[in-house]
């Protein structure tokens, strides 16, 4: 408790520099040496709150909707540099429901990877930090016994009792003991994919809370992640299978070799590889860049996870293999029956594969709603904007459409909305404080001044 | 593998002509010879000298030839494997290479594996506690290690540890007072080696820690390691099997590239501690320009290095599967 007082403090402390934002963007070296020395206290206290030793019952919570598998509540994270303090996600909010796929939309920098990021806890520190908020993951995790170990399901007879089989050694020959009789243990239950069977149990976890050695849990079983670059996100001297193997050996406890191998190899195959004995045997340089990412999705997918987030997966990739990888994640998708976390900048690949629309602007949630909502009625000026911009087919224009203006300074953010310097639709009240998220529709949220309550009349 | 192993071998004869042809032609452009050396130090004992005396000296050491035809008689001999005599020892090249070399080789060999030891954890540490406190200190304390020149440093120890506090000899290979043989000899040997050793580890320790960590720091921020993390490994294993394995690859390739220093001797190291090691003879005879033990000595020193990189190369292709050799 002591702990979380002394944290505030300091986070008031750090943060408290708002008002000067008039400032120009030079700083003398004084006062490059008091923001670093405020932020190291503050990086301290929050790189040691994610290293504490912490009971579950610290960071086990309730969703506030059971339909939803995220749920993400006024996150904040911040990246503490030498000139201040960058909000890169500044207050965000929004629900990831079981089964759907959630697209999160905005242009370089606007806070979507770094969101992303914060939910697998993968933030560079000591600099990138979660500051608050709640991330609010339901996850389905082994049941554990007094020890911390996992409770084995075993094979039963029909009358309810255990069966036991003779133990084995490596290569195939029972085991025996003292008196020469085979050793007998209860025979465990596998599942379709000859995985060893543990009890499961469904757990609200709340990630932001987490400390990092207990993260192990959700990351890469439970939640995982498709990288943006598959050139550079394998390790260049393991083999495929290598590093396959692995994911199903650190999330499959009692997992054996030849069981890794043989869901690596399914895995393969599940993803459309056609010679998955050969790919399994190759580096990642023996690969082409689509190949690369599908090893990228098997990997992510090795453990069914029950959210899959997706760093624009195909951004590093060309035309026809983009389609054939969106194609595989829909199929993917709906056979694990897990959600997927779609971060782009591609509306196309938004509009063919999201339920959900999350437009995210400076850090912040601008709008969101459903995918035909933000298609066919876009509110916020910045996503109507957006949508202009996208180049289409049937258009015969010479120059394509931008909007006008850049990205206010991530260190100095204005007290008003953002997007009032580049916005063609300013209003008076606009220069007031931030707009609140204003509900257009039971699924449709916009956070802007000219569909605030008291303008509707005006519109 | 093969062909290119031969190929380079081959490449590797022309290179050492040329080093040969480049030593040779040095050392005969130096200001003196060996011949006016020796009868200098003859002179000042009052003997008298002649022309005739000096003219049967350099046809003797065969230094009355230009540069050109001395240099093509030095490959003649050397093609039948004749490194010829040493000037200054009276005894064959390889002789004296081979009398002196094991302690050179001891210690640099033995220094050697304590710098990879204790330098690659140090890196790794330092790395991965990026700006802390751990990484400040061994910073700091391996740059003083850097900076401190070693007959400096040596002499230090040498005060230290083998006069003020006499747990170590202070200087010398072999205890007069003693009559050692066998098992004992090598451990009286090993004793004497200590502080020498100790020079060499803590002198060396700088350059490879400030690598290891320089090699951790860019691995770790590779986009595989964010993987390896998103994975659900531990850091431990992200660090010791997918960053370690990376940051090998330039260690062990440098590694290779040790092996003429393995050979060659601390010249100045072995001043300082009085041991009868190779630098320490090569530093006697390049004082009085001993010829054919000079490019004995460097020519031995080539080989190695060549050798050496070739090593390298074919290092690089065990630990990157990346790397094919053709």
């Amino acid at each position: 408790m002591k702990l979380k007082e002394k944290l505030n403090e300091l986070k008031n402390k750090v943060t408290g520099g708002e008002k000067d934002s008039a400032k120009g963007h030079y700083l003398s070296a004084k006062e490059i040496r008091d923001i670093s020395k405020a932020n190291a206290k503050v990086m301290m206290a929050l790189e040691k709150k994610k290293h504490r030793k912490a009971d579950e019952s610290e960071f086990v919570t309730e969703m506030k909707d059971n339909k939803n598998i995220l749920e993400i509540e006024n996150l904040h994270t911040y990246f503490f540099t030498d000139q201040g303090v960058v909000k890169a996600v500044n207050g965000v909010s929004f629900n990831i429901p079981k089964g759907s796929t959630v697209g999160i939309v905005g242009e370089s920098g606007c806070g979507k990877s770094v969101t992303s990021m914060s939910v697998m806890r993968l933030l560079q520190g000591p600099q990138g930090q979660i500051y608050s908020g709640s991330i609010r993951f339901k996850s389905y995790d082994f049941k554990r016994d007094g020890e911390g170990n996992p409770i084995p399901v075993f094979n039963r007879k029909p009358n309810g009792k255990v069966l036991f089989e003779a133990l084995k050694d490596k290569d195939g020959n029972a085991v025996l003991d003292k008196d020469g009789k085979p050793v007998r243990v209860p025979s465990q239950k596998t599942n379709e994919s000859g995985m060893l069977m543990y009890e499961m149990e469904e757990k609200v976890f709340d990630i932001a809370q987490m400390p990092i050695n207990e993260i192990h849990r959700i990351r890469g079983r439970q939640i995982s992640m498709i990288f943006q670059e598959p050139m550079t996100s394998l390790n260049p001297v393991f083999t495929i299978g290598n590093q396959l193997d692995e994911v199903v050996f650190i999330h499959n406890p009692g997992a054996t070799p030849e069981m890794a191998k043989r869901r690596s190899l399914e895995m393969l195959e599940l993803v459309g590889i056609a010679a998955p004995e050969r790919v399994y045997n190759a580096y990642p340089h023996e690969l082409s860049g689509g190949m690369r990412q599908r090893v990228m999705i098997s990997m992510a997918l090795a453990c069914d996870p029950r959210l899959i987030i997706a760093d624009e997966p195909t951004t590093a990739l060309d035309v026809t293999i983009q389609a054939q990888i969106l194609d595989l994640l829909r199929d993917l998708k709906d056979r694990i029956n897990g959600s997927i976390m779609l971060i782009t900048h591609d509306l196309g690949i938004i509009a063919e594969m999201a339920d959900y629309v999350v437009v995210m602007y400076a850090g912040r949630v601008i709008e969101q709603g459903t995918v035909s909502e933000i298609f066919h009625n876009p509110l916020h000026p910045y996503t109507i904007g957006l949508q202009k911009s996208k180049p289409t087919m049937d258009s015969n224009t010479d120059t394509l459409f931008n909007i006008p203006g850049n990205v206010p300074n991530p260190v100095n953010m204005p007290k008003h909305c953002f997007f009032k310097e580049r916005c063609s639709k300013c209003i008076g009240k606009c220069s007031g404080d931030y707009p609140g998220m204003v509900q257009v529709s039971p699924t449709h949220y916009v956070a802007c001044h000219l569909y605030g309550e008291e303008n509707n009349d005006e519109n | 593998m093969l062909k290119y192993i031969l190929k380079r071998l081959a490449l590797s004869v022309l290179i050492l002509l040329g080093v040969s042809l480049i030593i040779y032609v040095l050392i005969r452009c130096m200001p003196v010879d060996f011949v006016t050396q020796k009868l200098s130090s003859i002179t000042t004992t009052g003997a008298e000298t002649s022309q005739e005396l000096i003219d049967a000296m350099m046809r003797t050491y065969g230094l009355d030839t230009n540069i050109f035809e001395g240099y093509i008689s030095w490959l003649g001999k050397l093609l039948r494997l004749d490194f010829g005599e040493s000037f200054k020892y009276g005894i064959p090249v390889i002789d004296v290479i081979k009398d002196h070399m094991g302690v050179s080789f001891a210690v640099a060999a033995i220094a050697t594996v304590f710098e990879f030891l204790i330098a690659i954890p140090l890196g790794i540490t330092a790395a991965t506690h990026q700006y802390s406190a751990r990484d400040y200190i061994v910073t700091v304390l391996v740059m003083i290690g850097i900076s401190l020149p070693s007959f400096f440093f040596g002499q230090l120890l040498k005060n230290i540890f083998a006069i003020q506090l006499e747990w170590f000899p202070a200087s010398g290979l072999i205890d007069a007072s003693k009559d050692l043989s066998g098992f004992s000899l090598l451990l009286d040997q090993m004793w004497h080696l200590f502080i020498p050793i100790l020079t060499v580890v803590i002198l060396s320790i700088g350059g490879r820690m400030r690598m290891t960590r320089t090699n951790m720091l860019e691995v770790l921020n590779s986009d595989y390691i964010r993987t390896a993390r998103a994975k659900g490994l531990k850091e431990k294993v992200v660090i010791y099997k997918h960053a370690f394995r990376n940051t090998m690859i330039p260690l062990v390739t440098s590694l290779a590239g040790l092996l003429p220093g393995l050979f060659s001797g601390a010249i100045i190291t072995e001043q300082v501690f009085g041991l009868p090691g190779i630098g320490n003879k090569a530093f006697e005879a390049m004082l009085v320009a001993d010829i054919p033990f000079i490019m004995g000595y460097n020519m031995f020193l080539a080989l190695l290095s060549v050798i050496g990189v070739l090593l390298a190369d074919l290092m690089y292709a065990v630990v990157d599967p990346r790397v094919k050799l053709e």
